[in-house]
């Protein structure tokens, strides 16, 4: 198999909660499986545009608990776009109503990781779509 | 592996053996570790007849989206036989910060009220009779707008009760919170508020010491009681250092709020073992001499993170059983996390559930017949036992480390944390805790029979939010405002208690986020409230 760049991964909290549990775990399961991760914690989403930039990241992992799934994530890509993020793989994972997920998809968002969801699941869905985009 | 070789250990990890006899309990001696109900140590509970003189308090943690669907809910629950009540507001205003700030956007009304002001406040509890019914109102400033709003109405101080999260300057953050205000700030405010209250208004609990979170993060009961009491000495140790007020003033509003999990025996052992500890250290540590200052008085909440998406009414039967354990255990005051919490805010349904959990337990199992039923098990003695023995050695551990604020600063308690939210991710994933219907009998979506209801969240609740906030900043008497917070900060560079100014700024109708500012100002952000990794 011809080497792949290593994913870059960008995890922050858009908004002002503050539970990390979920970020957290994520972000040690994608370093544990060979991929760069920056873990950003609570960032505005405006912030977490420029940090995919200066980073040069492949995938922006979004943390949502109890804000807004809809309005944080739509922000957050609306930001990225301005910026010239479009290409950016951006999932998303939480307390998640069954009535966010078309919202979500319609919002731009590419992988939607309910609660429950088992992290191995969540770690082959971003090796896939980063080495599908290369 | 056979079940005789299969090692049986509690949710903290002690070991079990198959059969206990009285050759475990030879060491206890009854008058001494035991006793009577109402006495010290506590053991058996701390009231003489328990839960025949009162049922525990029904006391949900709630809120919805505006300061008026709340106001509904609150009376909701109140109808159906809630006994307290519990402001759950959304992360912006538990954070100190306004529903205009830009920063909030996305969060303003998603997990409960905002409370921007007393305004709000007055809505909440408009209608309920606030000394009929006591209520914890999570931070000092949002108790300020509660107080603000009884005197308000017309009632005396001294007849309005509640609690409130007190003291977390001595508690290790679960969640991260940024905005914060400095340890030395918190310290400051948490006592300021304390010693205000015993004198002003005296049936509120102004020293709850609340370690919720350390369980729902997946620490062990042993760490929680490690913590919990850790952090009542550090509170009192602050208290006693200040000495301003007698000692016994400190002790004779302090509660607790823990959370209990699945293990049944080990959540009312843990309760046992923390009403012995906490009668020990008030004797032996403060030399507390009147056995009604010895009292753990607790609260307990399931800790929502037992709660899974998965056959969502399974976690209405776990609630269930911890509940029944908590009582049981002798608690004073209950929660029983709604079913539907790992989906959304809880449902009406959700609600009701909860409710009607606590009633079945009072008043159809028998279970609060008779004081302490489990006492002289051999396996629930042993177990209290065991608890406690661990425990005191986290707790030397802690004091070890120069007690609990320098363990904070140490990172010893964020470690603490990212390593149980570890072990429990893999314990989960190699099944090593089983937890049924998602990693062991688990089904298939289209297999589980039933559908529930969810809350949704109306996202114009935060637009109205907003206007409301930006109509009042407009209208209020700027002029007392801009004056009541620069005495404000003027009082928190000095000496003086800081509630007189805080209660007159609020009702001046400051914000909440402009009067947090204040202290964030004078006093500097918490440096140890974020994670990193």
């Amino acid at each position: 198999m011809a080497e792949k760049k290593k994913a870059k991964v960008l995890m922050a909290k858009p908004g002002v909660d503050g539970h990390w549990r979920g970020m957290y775990i994520v972000t040690l399961a994608l370093r544990d499986a060979g991929m760069e991760v920056i873990y950003g914690g609570n960032m505005p989403p405006e912030q977490i545009a420029t940090t995919a930039v200066q980073e040069d990241v492949d995938v922006v992992g979004l943390s949502i608990m109890t804000g807004s799934p809809i309005i944080l994530s739509s922000e957050t890509i609306k930001e990225l776009r301005k910026v010239g993020k479009e290409d950016v793989l951006v999932i998303v994972g939480g307390i998640l109503a069954d009535h966010d997920i078309p919202d979500l998809k319609e919002a731009g968002v590419g992988g939607i990781f309910r609660t429950g969801t088992p992290i191995p699941d969540i770690v082959e869905f971003v090796r896939e779509h980063v080495s599908d985009a290369q | 592996m056979s079940e005789m070789e299969k090692e049986y250990t509690t949710f903290s990890g002690i070991p079990i053996k198959e059969l206990y006899t009285s050759e475990d309990v030879e060491d206890i001696v009854f008058e001494r570790d035991i006793g009577t109900p109402g006495d010290p140590p506590f053991t058996r509970g701390v009231y003489r007849t328990m839960y025949r003189g009162r049922h525990p308090t029904i006391r949900r943690f709630s809120g919805v989206e505006t300061p008026e669907d709340t106001n509904k809910l609150f009376r909701r629950e109140l109808e159906l036989g809630s006994t307290g009540l519990a402001i759950a507001p959304d992360v912006p205003t538990s954070t100190g910060l306004d529903s205009d700030n830009p920063l909030c956007r996305g969060d303003v009304g998603f997990c409960g009220p905002p409370i921007d002001s007393v305004q709000d406040m007055e809505i909440m509890f408009d209608g309920i009779e606030l000394d009929k019914v006591t209520t914890w109102t999570y931070t000092v400033p949002l108790t300020a707008m509660y107080l603000a709003v009884a005197e308000k109405r017309g009632y005396d101080l001294k007849q309005i009760g509640g609690s409130l999260a007190a003291m977390g300057f001595a508690l290790p953050k679960g969640i991260d919170l940024p905005w914060s205000m400095s340890i030395d700030g918190d310290k400051r405010v948490s006592l300021d508020f304390a010693e205000w209250t015993s004198e002003h208004v005296p049936k509120w609990h102004n020293t709850s010491v609340s370690v919720y979170l350390i369980k729902d993060n997946w620490m062990t009961s042993i760490q929680e009681l490690g913590i919990m009491l850790g952090a009542a000495m550090a509170a009192a140790d602050a208290w006693k250092e200040r000495g301003k007020l007698p000692l016994e003033t400190f002790f004779r509003r302090i509660s607790f709020e823990t959370a209990c999990g699945n293990d049944f025996f080990e959540e009312l052992c843990k309760l046992r073992a923390a009403r012995r500890m906490w009668a020990k250290i008030c004797r032996d540590r403060y030399g507390i001499t009147d056995p009604k200052l010895m009292q753990c008085r607790t609260r307990v909440q399931n800790h929502g993170s037992i709660c899974v998406p998965e056959e969502p009414l399974n976690n209405l039967l776990r609630c269930g059983f911890g509940m029944l354990g908590a009582v049981l255990g002798g608690a004073q005051s209950l929660h029983p996390t709604a079913y539907d919490e790992a989906l959304s805010i809880p449902s009406d349904m959700g609600t009701l559930l909860s409710i009607r959990t606590l009633q079945i337990i009072y008043e159809e199992t028998g279970a609060t017949s008779t004081v302490d039923p489990l006492a002289g098990s051999y396996f629930v003695e042993w177990l209290t036992n065991e608890i406690e023995r661990r425990s005191w050695d986290y707790l030397k551990k802690i004091e070890d480390m120069g007690g609990m604020i320098k363990a904070i600063k140490a990172g010893f308690f964020a470690n603490e944390y990212m390593q149980a939210n570890h072990d429990a991710a893999r314990k989960l994933e190699t099944g090593e805790r089983v937890v049924v219907g998602v990693n062991k009998y688990r089904l298939k979506p289209e297999e589980v029979p039933y559908n529930v209801p969810v809350y949704r969240y109306q996202p114009t609740c935060a637009e109205r939010q907003i206007e409301r906030v930006k109509k009042l900043r407009k209208e209020r008497d700027s002029a007392k405002v801009t004056e009541a917070l620069q005495e404000m900060e003027k009082v928190c560079r000095g000496d003086e208690n800081i509630m007189p100014s805080l209660m007159k700024a609020v009702k001046a109708y400051a914000t909440l986020q402009e009067v947090c500012d204040v202290w964030r100002k004078v006093y500097g952000l918490d440096a140890y409230a974020k994670m990193s990794v």
